[in-house]
């Protein structure tokens, strides 16, 4: 029998992906809620008395952080009011199955759900949008859709602070599509582990040191339960690229994942990045006038997705391409300025 | 859960459509001169022999006048593997430095230009070939320098220095490497070199590590010859993969050294790439039309699986990338030369092994976000460090110490008896990705041990130890006068 | 009598033909001149002359990345890549830009 590296009292069962140690379950209980403990601590994440409300999307992610913040929450006394929130993109076969997951889990650890769908906040499901445009580009409406869908349920839930499941792999592999990509604006920010401006609620990821694998040996080890299939409209093949080679990586040094964090947090930008411009000494929120929401230009991502969508020309704000800027020329000459003016994006690499 | 957070650009640019648009593309001539057919294509840009060459030199020339901490005047060395790029870099330096014949009183960028070769042949092999490499760079009319790399464990004045030696491992300790100064003569430099290298256990550490003792030759040397500048041959992908593999171990503090056009982070020398946008297929183009010979030598990971080692590794993700969008070693090397981090701020520190600079709040950051001990019932370091002691019998004044009889009585420069000899623990000392490097020693020295093979253990060359001592010196100093110490601030 | 193309390796990969720099080779008949391609020399040149291991020098069809080819000193890409219809007295030129090649 092999005993525990940590405690050397205990037979241990699992080789500990980020370090490679022999451990039992109990040490890798310890050592996995400490490291998240350690993080939410040392950047201050919360206050006592904060509503927080835990992004919650059913799958191994949010459904171990659901269930670490409670423990900790308990654990070290935080005082914290916690919230599950779900987002319902409307994708039949991933979303209403992982729903089902959520509402246990509501039931599990007594938080209170709230779900909101893009079906009400924008009219159009995710199949429904899928319908519409086909499969390329889907996933810029879901991310941008989402994100607002967060915000809102938030803003219901009169929460202080989302936390989102989004794991070390994610942020290790998200360093590298900047690098890769050439956004460096982004790659000084993707390290952050809580990102805020004046008018958004502030969101963190507690998970940000925490292994993906260890997240499913943990899920698994406390039997939880979680719902456990990738989006059907996912597959984006360009981060797939920088996925494979994260794996890879993993498996000649295990620390890697660590040390692109490591990495990415040296070139952290230090200065606040301002969203918002400032003028006489002080910072003007912009607004959609659309529907309200924080924007620097006139109508806000979402709105501008929306009315290609409605318009039946969805492609026109995901890239420059000129020729859906033509076709939206003739049809709507006034709308135009209006219009396109945000539909540059920012991860282009300047050729 | 999705990661997808923002909207996603993938490679639109590189679609030829763009790209041609931009330039006037005359069908079947050149790109550049719009009179020869083309015979190379760049990233969707192509050019005729004549043309491609002169850009090649143009971008090597431009990088050389650009580098603003180059004095003029300036003593340069050029490190010369042998291999593509640097062979190019010899024959470009060679036209740079030739006298303007238009112009006999213009002044040349250097005054002087020497040629270093390191001979890695005592770890990689290869020791026939170092008569071709000299015999190429001979033929360029510098000065030619051979290094042996196994001198970076002798003195400057060739004398011998000892070495850093272990002093046990233990396998649950993961997190120490205990090592202590010896004076030895039982080994000679290269039997040293090779240990230190081949006791990493682990690809990624002797590539790394070897990458170190080179770099410290060739700044040696530069020293010694009283060079001010240090011409390298990274070129553009050479940099990218460096780019990607320094980041994924963790090296991104000091990033903006590796990547610079032109440096002065070591003390008193300016390191310069001005191949820095060429890219090798370039090199191998120009080096073919130019008819330049080249020696190829083996490195460590040289037709191994791509797994063997993360620069391994990382060549064949970039490559293969590079190949599918062609824009993607540009990319990365302009978005990494933007990058920056306080590696220059007062309180940096220089580390021991590779000479980079040390992140401040390492050694916190990684106890805190890897929790690899438990407090409460923690194998307590005392006991470890008792442990070792006992078990691995290897008392400061055993055998191979300059005060036990037996050995040579002319070493007596530093001996393992005095307090500043004690075993020290390094890691805390080096660098993150250098203490990347010790923990992969650390954990094949434990496994050697455990089989009972004890000189499979890594040794590292006596700079490393004197440097630390130095730095707990000044460490000490500092503590001792920091209550009479003014603080600007105030 | 079949086509004559003649081999350089540089770089490295002349390690993978029996450290060969150059060799002249004359293909068999089941190369048809003015239809043979360089699709049909590369897995030809891996059975009759590769001394190393296949993936060192081709990956799918093709020859992996980071090994250059030159047909008659202008760069393949120019000249249909695969698709370059072999002439008599070709030079074709192999250099490998890769460090663990």
């Amino acid at each position: 029998m092999r005993l525990c590296t940590l405690c050397q009292k205990e037979r241990a069962v699992l080789k500990r992906p980020k370090t490679g140690q022999q451990i039992c379950r109990n040490c890798f209980y310890a050592v996995f809620e400490t490291e998240v403990h350690n993080t939410i601590q040392e950047n201050e994440l919360f206050k006592r008395g904060d509503k927080v409300a835990i992004a919650a999307s059913g799958g191994k992610d949010s459904t171990v952080l659901a269930h670490v913040m409670t423990t900790l929450n308990e654990r070290y006394g935080y005082g914290l009011d916690l919230f599950l929130l779900s987002v319902d993109e409307g994708i039949t076969g991933y979303r209403d199955d992982s729903l089902e997951t959520v509402k246990r889990n509501e039931q599990q650890y007594k938080i209170p759900l709230k779900i909101v769908s893009y079906e009400e906040l924008y009219g159009w499901s995710m199949d429904a949008i899928v319908k519409e445009i086909g499969m390329k580009n889907n996933c810029t409406f879901c991310g941008v859709f989402r994100r607002q869908a967060l915000d809102r349920g938030a803003a219901l839930l009169q929460v202080d602070h989302i936390v989102t499941g989004h794991n070390a792999d994610d942020i290790a592999e998200t360093v590298l599509m900047n690098i890769l990509r050439g956004d460096f604006s982004r790659l000084q920010r993707c390290t952050a582990i809580r990102t805020a401006t004046n008018e958004t609620i502030p969101r963190s990821k507690p998970f940000k040191y925490t292994y993906e694998k260890e997240i499913v040996m943990y899920a698994y080890f406390k039997k939880l339960d979680y719902f456990s299939t990738e989006c059907i409209y996912s597959p984006n093949a360009y981060r797939g690229y920088a996925r494979a080679f994260l794996k890879d990586l993993e498996s000649i040094r295990p620390s890697a994942i660590m040390d692109i964090i490591h990495s990415g947090e040296a070139w952290e930008s230090k200065i606040e990045v301002k969203v918002n411009t400032p003028v006489d000494g002080r910072v003007i929120v912009g607004s959609c006038e659309r529907c309200g929401y924080m924007s620097s230009n006139k109508l806000c991502k979402a709105c501008v997705l929306l009315e290609g969508l409605n318009k039946g020309l969805p492609k026109l704000a995901i890239g420059n391409s000129t020729k859906y800027k033509r076709e939206q020329d003739k049809r709507d000459a006034s709308a135009r300025a209006r219009v396109c003016d945000p539909a540059t994006p920012s991860g282009r690499s300047p050729s | 859960m999705c990661s997808i957070e923002e909207e996603i650009q993938t490679g639109d640019a590189e679609t030829p459509s763009i790209r041609s648009r931009r330039r006037l593309v005359v069908e079947g001539l050149c790109h550049k001169c719009k009179q020869s057919p083309p015979v190379v294509d760049m990233k969707r840009v192509m050019y005729c022999k004549t043309c491609f060459k002169e850009s090649v030199v143009y971008r090597f020339r431009g990088n050389l006048m650009r580098a603003t901490k180059i004095a003029d005047g300036a003593k340069a060395l050029v490190a010369f593997s042998g291999g593509a790029s640097s062979r190019l870099l010899l024959h470009l330096l060679s036209e740079f430095h030739e006298p303007d014949p238009s112009n006999l009183r213009k002044k040349r960028k250097f005054s002087d230009v020497l040629i270093c070769h390191v001979d890695q042949s005592a770890v990689l092999g290869g020791e026939d070939k170092e008569a071709e490499v000299r015999r190429i760079g001979e033929k360029s009319g510098f000065p030619y320098l051979h290094i042996p790399l196994e001198s970076i464990f002798s003195n400057d004045d060739g004398s011998d220095g000892g070495a850093l030696v272990p002093v046990g491992f233990d396998l649950a300790d993961t997190v120490t490497l205990k090592m202590v100064h010896r004076v030895t003569s039982t080994l000679s430099p290269v039997a040293r070199l090779r240990r230190s290298i081949h006791g990493l256990g682990k690809m990624t550490a002797k590539e790394d590590l070897l990458h170190h003792f080179t770099m410290r030759a060739l700044l040696n040397t530069a020293r010694k010859e009283g060079c001010n500048v240090l011409i390298l041959g990274d070129n553009a992908t050479r940099m990218a993969i460096r780019i990607l593999a320094l980041t994924s171990k963790g090296g991104g503090f000091g990033l903006p050294i590796e990547v610079a056009g032109d440096t002065d982070w070591f003390e008193g020398l300016v390191v310069a790439r001005p191949l820095r946008d060429v890219l090798s297929k370039e090199v191998a183009v120009y080096n073919q039309y130019t008819d330049l010979d080249t020696v190829v030598m083996p490195a460590l990971t040289t037709a191994m699986p791509a797994k063997s080692s993360i620069d391994r590794m990382t060549e064949e993700f970039l490559v293969g990338l590079q190949r599918d969008f062609p824009m993607t070693v540009n990319t990365v090397v302009r978005t990494a030369a933007k990058v920056t981090s306080e590696h220059r701020a007062k309180t940096v520190m220089r580390c021991p092994m590779c000479g980079g600079p040390i992140q401040d709040g390492t050694n916190d950051w990684r106890s805190g976000h890897t929790v690899s001990q438990l407090l409460s019932h923690a194998p307590s370091s005392d006991t470890t460090s008792e442990a070792l002691s006992s078990t691995s019998n290897t008392h400061p004044c055993s055998t191979s110490c300059a005060c036990a009889p037996t050995v040579n009585p002319e070493s007596t420069s530093t001996s393992c008896c005095t307090p500043a000899d004690q075993p020290i623990n390094i890691i805390p000392y080096l660098c993150y990705p250098c203490q990347n490097i010790c923990r992969d020693a650390q954990e094949f020295g434990a496994t050697a041990a455990k089989k009972g093979i004890d000189d499979a253990t890594v040794i590292l060359p006596a700079y490393v130890g004197e440097e630390i001592t130095m730095r707990k010196g000044r460490e000490w100093m500092k503590k001792e006068i920091e209550e009479f110490l003014i603080d600007e601030e105030d | 009598m079949g086509l004559t193309i003649h081999l350089q390796f540089s770089g490295g990969m002349e390690l993978l033909f029996n450290n060969e720099k150059e060799k002249t080779v004359t293909l068999p008949d089941t190369f048809t001149p003015a239809l043979a391609t360089l699709k049909d020399l590369l897995p030809w040149m891996r059975d009759n002359l590769l001394s190393e291991r296949a993936e060192l020098f081709m990956q799918g069809d093709t020859v992996r990345p980071g090994i250059l080819v030159l047909i008659n000193d202008a760069d393949w890409e120019l000249e249909g890549e695969l698709e370059y219809v072999l002439k008599d007295d070709d030079t074709i030129v192999f250099i490998s830009t890769l460090h663990g090649g």
